[in-house]
Formats: C-alpha cells, sequence, structure tokens
C-alpha cells in the first residue's frame, strides 16, 4: 500500500466539512485530508458543465492524486456550483477513475443495507456517527490503495483473462476464481467501468481495474454472503449460535479463516467460507458446532433458525440479518448473485415485501 | 438426517461444474433449476459415509426431433455416496425423467437412471444403465414449477432386467452427455473446454477391477462389454 492516502472531501455545509476533517485526519493517521473548497477557474471555465469542471480541479493541486473522493450526496450549497449533487462528482470521478463514496447525514434505515443503493456505481456509506462514517472512509480507501497497488503484479500474470481471476490473485485465492466469477452473473454494472475511447494509458487503466474490482468486492462479494460471510452467517453457516460465536476462544477456533483482505474491518469482521469448510471437514467433524464443543468444550448451542428456532439454521437472511433454515427462506432470487449460496430471505419478510423482492 | 460440512474443494467442484452446464444450457435458451443449494445436499450416512443427494430440473431443452409447440424437460436426481476418508465415489445412481410439455400437460416420455456400485454384483455390468418406468418422486413445485409429471405411455416393464453397460454416468457424465445430446456442436465444444478441468477436480470412483481387465494380457485387445464384469472374477 502506497504510504500516503489522500481524502477529499466534498462538504457545503461549513460546520460539518470541519467536524469530518478532523475525524478523518484522526483515522488517517499521517494522510491527507483536503476538503474541496479552493480553486481557481476563469470565467470560461466556470461556464462549463460541472462534471468537467470538477474533473479538471481534481488533476490540480491540491486534489491531485486523489486516493478517494468522499461526498455528501445533497451539495446544493456549494459556492461555485450551487444545486450540485453527488452524481456529478461521482461523474467526475469515474471520468478520473478515483474510487468516491458518497453519505447522506441522516441516520440510515434498517432497510437500508439490503435494499441499498448498490446499483449506483459507487459506494454509498450507510450514516451512524461521523466518527464510524470517517472511519468507514478510510476503509475504504486503504481497501482502494491495497487493490491500486497489488493490481500490476495480478495484471501481468497472462492466465488472469478474466476480472474474477484478477480478483483472485488480488485478494491470494485463485482457488477462488470460479465463485468470484459467480458474483458477477447478471451484473449489467461492469458495462459501465469499460474505459472510453481513446485508449487510456496502461498507469489509468491500472486505477479503473482498482475502481472497478473495488466496488464489486464491497458492495457485493463483501456484502452477500457465500464467498465471505459475516459474523451472523458464519455462526450459521457452522452452526454455533451467533452468541457463542462471539466467544473468543471458539473465535480462535476459525481464526485462520479470517478475511485480512482489502476493506477487511475488525468492527464487522468476515471469514472465508471455504477455510471454514475445510477447518471442519478437516477434524472429521460434521459440523463447526461439533468442532467447537471439541475444541472449547463448556455449553456451546446450535445456531437455530430465527423463524423456527426448533430447526438448526444454516443461511442467512439479508433482510433480517439473522440466520434462517433452508426450509423457512427462499434463495435463488434473480437478483441475488449466483456465487451467494448462504444468501436467502426469511419467509416471513418475503411475504411482507411481496411482488417487489421477485422470484 | 443432518447436513453436514465437506471439504470445499468438493463442493466447488459440483458448483463449478453445474455452473458452466447451466451457462451452456442458458446459452441455447434453456433453464437450469435447482431445488436445494449444493450446501444443503451432503449428509451424513452410515458408516462415515456421506450422501449426496441433487435434484436439478432442465427446462427447455433443445430438441430438433419436437415441434415448437411442445417443450422437453429433464427432470434428474443424483444419488451419490461418498467415502469420507477418500472423498471417493462409492455409489452413485443418477435417475433420468425425459418430460415433454404439451398443451398445459406434462408427461414423461422416458425414465431410465445409470447405476454403480462399487461392492458391484454378479452379473451386473460395473456401470449401467436400466430403463424404468417409475417417475423421479420430487415436488415440481421445489423448482417453481406447477406441473405434476404423468407417467409414460409406453410401458418399459421388459426393459427393466436389461442392463446395458455404460462407461462412468455419474452426475458430471450425465450433464455431459445431455450437453452433447442437446446443445449443439459449438455450445457443446465450448463447454467440453471450460469443464476440462473442473473433471479433475470432481470426486472419483474406483474401477480398479474394469481397469485391470481393460489393461490385461495381451490376449485382450478389445473394449468389449465383458470387461463391465470383471468385478465379478476378481
Amino acid at each position: 500500500m502506497p504510504t500516503k492516502l489522500k481524502v477529499v472531501l466534498f462538504e457545503d455545509t461549513e460546520s460539518t466539512r470541519s467536524e469530518l476533517v478532523k475525524d478523518l485526519r484522526q483515522q488517517l493517521r499521517g494522510g491527507e485530508v483536503v476538503p474541496f473548497v479552493d480553486f481557481r477557474e476563469t470565467e470560461s471555465e466556470a461556464r462549463r458543465m460541472y462534471e468537467d469542471r470538477i474533473a479538471d480541479i481534481l488533476q490540480r493541486p491540491p486534489y491531485a492524486s486523489a486516493t478517494l473522493l468522499l461526498a455528501d450526496r445533497n451539495l446544493a450549497k456549494s459556492p461555485n456550483f450551487l444545486g450540485l449533487s453527488v452524481n456529478a462528482v461521482a461523474g467526475a470521478a469515474r471520468r478520473l477513475a478515483i474510487p468516491i463514496c458518497s453519505y447522506a447525514r441522516q441516520q440510515a434505515t434498517d432497510e437500508y443495507e439490503w435494499r441499498g443503493r448498490w446499483q449506483e456505481g459507487h459506494i454509498v456509506l450507510s450514516y451512524e456517527t461521523d466518527e464510524e462514517m470517517a472511519r468507514k472512509a478510510v476503509l475504504a480507501a486503504k481497501g482502494f490503495a491495497t487493490l491500486t497497488s497489488n493490481l500490476p503484479k495480478a495484471l501481468r500474470d497472462k492466465s488472469n483473462d478474466s476480472p474474477a481471476k484478477v480478483l483472485a490473485a488480488v485478494l491470494g485465492k485463485p482457488e477462488y476464481a470460479d465463485k468470484i466469477a459467480l458474483y458477477s452473473v447478471g451484473d449489467q454494472n461492469r458495462l459501465s467501468a469499460i474505459p472510453p475511447k481513446p485508449k487510456e494509458g496502461k498507469r489509468q487503466r491500472t486505477k479503473r481495474m482498482a475502481c472497478f474490482l473495488g466496488y464489486w468486492l464491497w458492495d457485493s462479494l463483501l456484502r452477500y454472503p457465500g464467498l465471505l460471510v459475516n459474523e451472523t452467517a458464519a455462526a450459521s453457516h457452522l452452526n454455533i449460535a451467533v452468541k457463542d460465536f462471539r466467544k473468543p476462544r471458539i473465535r480462535a477456533v476459525f481464526e485462520k479463516a479470517l478475511y485480512r483482505g482489502p476493506f477487511a474491518d475488525p468492527r464487522n469482521p468476515q471469514w472465508w467460507r471455504g477455510i471454514l469448510d475445510d477447518i471442519v471437514s478437516g477434524k472429521g467433524v460434521d459440523d463447526g458446532l461439533a468442532l467447537a464443543r471439541k475444541a472449547v468444550g463448556g455449553k456451546i448451542d446450535f445456531c437455530r433458525c430465527s423463524v423456527d428456532r426448533s430447526r438448526p439454521a444454516g443461511y442467512y437472511c439479508i433482510i433480517s440479518k439473522k440466520p434462517v433454515s433452508l426450509e423457512n427462506s427462499k434463495g435463488g432470487l434473480s437478483w441475488l448473485p449466483r456465487g451467494a449460496d448462504l444468501t436467502r430471505i426469511s419467509n416471513p419478510q418475503f411475504e411482507e415485501f411481496g411482488p417487489w423482492l421477485g422470484t | 438426517m443432518s447436513v453436514l460440512t465437506v471439504p470445499y474443494d468438493v463442493v466447488s467442484a459440483y458448483e463449478s461444474f453445474v455452473e458452466e452446464f447451466r451457462k451452456a444450457v442458458e446459452g441455447a435458451d434453456g433453464q437450469v433449476l435447482l431445488a436445494v443449494p449444493l450446501k444443503s445436499c451432503f449428509v451424513r450416512a452410515e458408516r462415515d459415509n456421506v450422501n449426496f443427494d441433487f435434484y436439478l430440473y432442465l427446462k427447455g431443452c433443445p430438441c430438433s426431433k419436437l415441434p415448437s409447440r411442445k417443450r422437453l424437460d429433464v427432470l434428474i436426481r443424483a444419488k451419490e455416496t461418498l467415502e469420507r476418508k477418500s472423498w471417493s465415489l462409492t455409489r452413485s445412481t443418477v435417475y433420468l425423467n425425459y418430460l415433454v410439455l404439451s398443451n398445459a400437460k406434462l408427461r414423461a416420455i422416458r425414465c431410465l437412471h445409470f447405476d454403480f456400485d462399487e461392492m458391484a454384483q454378479s452379473g451386473h455390468p460395473f456401470f449401467h444403465v436400466q430403463l424404468v418406468d417409475s417417475l423421479i418422486p420430487h415436488d415440481l413445485r421445489t423448482f417453481g414449477l406447477d406441473h405434476t409429471p404423468r407417467p409414460p405411455h409406453q410401458s418399459n416393464h421388459e426393459w427393466i432386467p436389461s442392463r446395458i453397460p455404460t462407461p462412468d454416468m455419474t452426475l458430471a457424465s450425465v450433464l455431459y452427455c445431455l450437453a452433447a445430446d442437446h446443445l449443439g456442436d459449438e455450445r457443446f465444444a465450448q463447454f467440453e473446454e471450460r469443464v476440462r478441468t473442473i473433471q479433475d477436480r470432481l470426486p472419483v470412483l474406483r474401477f480398479d477391477a474394469l481397469k485391470q481387465s481393460l489393461g490385461a494380457s495381451k490376449h485382450l485387445k478389445h473394449f468389449k462389454s465383458s470387461h463391465w464384469y470383471a468385478h465379478s472374477r476378481a
């Protein structure tokens, strides 16, 4: 990873801007935070479309070589850019192959995570507190920087002839390329990532590929359990009650499967599902519960289905964020990535959201 | 019987193969439907074995012999047993029902199964196919389908004792042959290329007696069905 990260902040409210700059600087520790406020333009430059102007300004000091743009979704009060929205900033970011995270400083609803804005072509951060949002933004910046730095080696290997193989190589898991490829089935977003003509230079192409892979990793592979599993999905898959899976001694049994790649979040850890499977099957036991009981002892409960608590779960409801059994859920929906085989929707949630969820 | 965790290599090999089959079928405007995710198809069996019980529905299988107002579907059930120590196949039965949808009615036109048991029976070819009458007992609503198949008009009753020797016709082989039979040369060639390395990752079955018979003395320079009964002589 490069030593110095730079986050350019688009925030039109001055008080919010200074708070966020402070939080970001605290998280970045040595990196640079540059609020998008000071720039000079000629009169003719200032008469152009917002996206063009922003793209030009971002290529000049002090904004040049940004690792990440962080933008409020509503920038209407921006001086010199009245009525600005994140779309123009995102357009400039796309043109320059700079990753962008946007945010809205209202508390996200519970439904945000599953229905959230994954079609927008950039990362939309949910908001809890300024500090937490800054932490996530810096996580994103570090992740994209790691991807950009590790990509050239993966691209030099001619056998990495698909985005899935490239990402698998960057993550150090070439054996999971097939599974990663299943996260791209039906995904039309990738088309917009193809660079426009004329052909870009190698460096710019690498940056663009890093953006594309980063968004894909953040918004798909790390969101929908299948290849990687969050805490609840891991517990469900292993058949260990979530409360027990949180215990350090039980966590230690599965330490080897912990995900440490780009965007790895110590507050929201994820595990490689394949390594979990191998840890369990390698010990000749039926499931993670049997392994945990053997390795740690004590009272460890099985993971109960959130719909029918007499049944073991095994899967994860993307809406309720709870463990769910096969019998009490629906899966294989056309809008779920095909690789996300552990992701389902519990029957009560499916009935509530009815026709919108489709088949 | 409880679902159990198998090595990721095993699950992912099946998953990759089925997905390549699905891609090939979708390229020919068909659909591949699964009743249950692969992860839930592996259950504990007796004597430290694992049973793999898997259902797949091929909807809209291309068939040049059928008029366009009719549709050919294929329902497949694979029942395989793996030895947990080596993750090799010790038993496999793959059932197929060829179904035709016509005037909103679904009827079986042919039912068969491919059979293999490591502890092969005397008088049975090591791997064989049998034509049968029985429909696969499975509710098609698990695939999101409304039809209930009717049994075939024409019975295979007299064929049931006939066991025709076949090569390894475990699940992957069956899907391979379906691709060859129905998807056209070009699409099959692409499928063939893509599954070449995946086939090597799938659980294998031991065929020692047959292998020895095929490689046996210089007098035996043929590929005749007698090899498929070599286990009886072992």
